[in-house]
């Protein structure tokens, strides 16, 4: 074999080794992300995408709106009555739009219409949505009987949410990865005092968070006697989480029942068991 | 984007006006375009917003509607440049910059990332010029970020666009996939689109076409692994006949995925 071909082989095989691990990488969190131009479209009742089907704003409108709710109900203040912009029955799937109106300031107290967000029953896709200003709750997870919930958030943005992003009140896994958020309380939180309590998953893959004001993710590393399910506990597995600020990333708490307060859990083994990094 | 340059032109009154109160002046009124020895303002000068000095290898810098009318004439890099050199605060400059560089890559979305890796000192520009790119023509931002040289700069932008235009337009996307030869630098954004539970509910043979192309072997079977579970969680009876169809899956690993799903 003369040195030129070798010299040739040695290359593509080291190539080849570049080629692999670079494969091996997992993806990046997204770098930081914009609320797409969008044109207003009033909102007065909730969207009820129907189970196994897809509400795709893009495809609807030919371009991107912004879904601004206008019933009393529905402009996205902290008052928990407020209902949600889209209901997502099994299987369905919500994407390509904004929800909230951004242009009204900086605040996460502003009636932007934003209504409670996205409402999961079952198994729900949401993807590449923008939550331009967050209502009550940017997305929650719903019990449905007979289904193993499972939320899954891929792509998109959300900002200015006065408290939690993502609300997680079912059984299953709460999915949120390739996202970027700024200007929240929590980007998720397993319900602390829910009346039926269960073991809940979060899995934070591929995420960017600007301005955090409480934490990053809420789960419960142990559950108390009033929850129903003591010995029972939460797992947040998180990769790729990518903040600079000072608050935690993964904050427990103990779980308990409907009326009381959750606390939070300083025991070490509890939260090395919940808020698994990977 | 009319709302844009109107908020642009408030913005930078709004930064001249705060400089005159500062100097205990009146916000003088901007020098009309056709007056070009008129003398520059002390606001425009005291926020680094007149005309260089002789002798400055800078381009002119504007007023407000100098401003304006370099965003209707497309003349984005005088202005990105300008706004660069003005000595505002941090929060404004920023402000202001994203909202020349939405209406940029509006206007001409190429011309734009092109200039950022071309202008030295530019190139953290690109990524916020692909995400608005993206958000218009996921195609030519996905394209465009495919032609860059390779490294982790067209790595995360391929990733990115490939993420968002699937979700777009995915029947498109997954066309542009496939006219190519299967590439590792696509893998991770292929095999979270293809173990995605709508592409597994509505278009399960070509989720299976998609996964067969990943070229890392356990990536591949973790995408495999995905995509089986949602198979499973939508129609049980469903999944053997579907996986018997599969690309590229041998007898036995099909017999493993399917284990592992009881």
């Amino acid at each position: 074999m003369n040195g030129t071909l070798m010299a040739r082989r040695l290359w593509r095989g080291f190539m080849g080794l570049v080629l692999v691990a670079m494969a091996g990488t997992a993806a990046a969190a997204p770098g930081v992300r914009t609320v797409p131009s969008c044109t207003k479209v009033n909102v007065s009742t909730t969207i009820d995408v129907p189970a196994g089907t897809t509400w795709d704003g893009v495809a609807k409108y030919g371009k991107w709106v912004c879904l601004v709710g206008t019933a009393s109900n529905m402009k996205g203040t902290q008052s928990e009555s407020q209902v949600p912009m889209f209901k997502l029955n099994n299987g369905s799937t919500v994407k390509n739009v904004v929800i909230g109106d951004g242009s009204l300031g900086t605040g996460t107290n502003l009636a932007a219409g934003g209504a409670d967000g996205v409402h999961c029953y079952g198994v729900c896709n949401v993807t590449n949505v923008y939550w331009a200003d967050v209502g009550e709750d940017g997305a929650t997870v719903k019990k449905l009987s007979g289904v193993t919930s499972k939320m899954t958030i891929s792509g998109g943005a959300a900002f200015k949410a006065a408290d939690k992003l993502f609300q997680h009140n079912s059984d299953g896994t709460l999915v949120i990865q390739d996202f970027y958020a700024d200007n929240i309380g929590k980007l998720a939180r397993s319900c602390g005092n829910c009346s039926t309590q269960y073991a809940r998953k979060v899995t934070v893959t591929g995420v960017r968070l600007g301005k955090v004001n409480s934490a990053g993710v809420g789960i419960n590393s142990s559950y108390d006697s009033k929850s129903g399910i003591a010995g029972k506990y939460d797992v947040a597995t998180i990769t790729d989480l990518v903040y600079s600020g000072s608050k935690a990333k993964c904050e427990a708490f103990v779980g308990t029942g409907s009326g009381n307060e959750p606390v939070k859990d300083t025991n070490a083994s509890n939260i090395a068991r919940a808020c698994v990094f990977k | 984007m009319k709302k844009n340059t109107r908020q642009l032109a408030l913005l930078l009154a709004a930064a001249a006006g705060l400089g005159a109160l500062a100097l205990g002046q009146s916000p003088a009124e901007p020098a009309p375009a056709a007056m070009p020895q008129a003398a520059p303002s002390p606001v425009l000068q005291m926020i680094g917003l007149a005309a260089p000095s002789a002798g400055e290898a800078r381009a002119p810098v504007p007023d407000a509607p100098q401003l304006t009318r370099w965003m209707d004439q497309r003349e984005f890099p005088q202005a990105v440049l300008a706004l660069q050199r003005a000595p505002l605060d941090a929060d404004t400059r920023e402000q202001l910059l994203q909202q020349l560089l939405a209406r940029w890559a509006e206007a001409a979305p190429e011309q734009a990332a092109r200039w950022t890796l071309a202008t030295p000192g530019q190139a953290h520009l690109l990524a916020p010029l692909h995400d608005r790119w993206l958000q218009q023509d996921p195609r030519s931002a996905t394209v465009f970020a495919g032609g860059l040289p390779a490294g982790p700069q067209r790595q995360a932008l391929l990733e990115e666009g490939l993420l968002r235009w699937t979700a777009q337009d995915g029947t498109a996307a997954r066309d542009w996939l496939r006219s190519y030869a299967p590439q590792p630098e696509l893998d991770e954004a292929i095999a979270r689109h293809a173990s995605g539970d709508e592409l597994a509910r509505n278009s399960p043979f070509e989720a299976m076409d998609l996964v067969a192309r990943i070229t890392a072997p356990d990536r591949r079977w973790q995408a495999w692994q995905a995509l089986a579970r949602n198979l499973y969680d939508i129609d049980p009876e469903r999944v053997l006949p579907l996986l018997a169809q599969a690309p590229g899956l041998l007898p036995a690993e099909r017999a493993r995925l399917l284990d592992e799903l009881r």
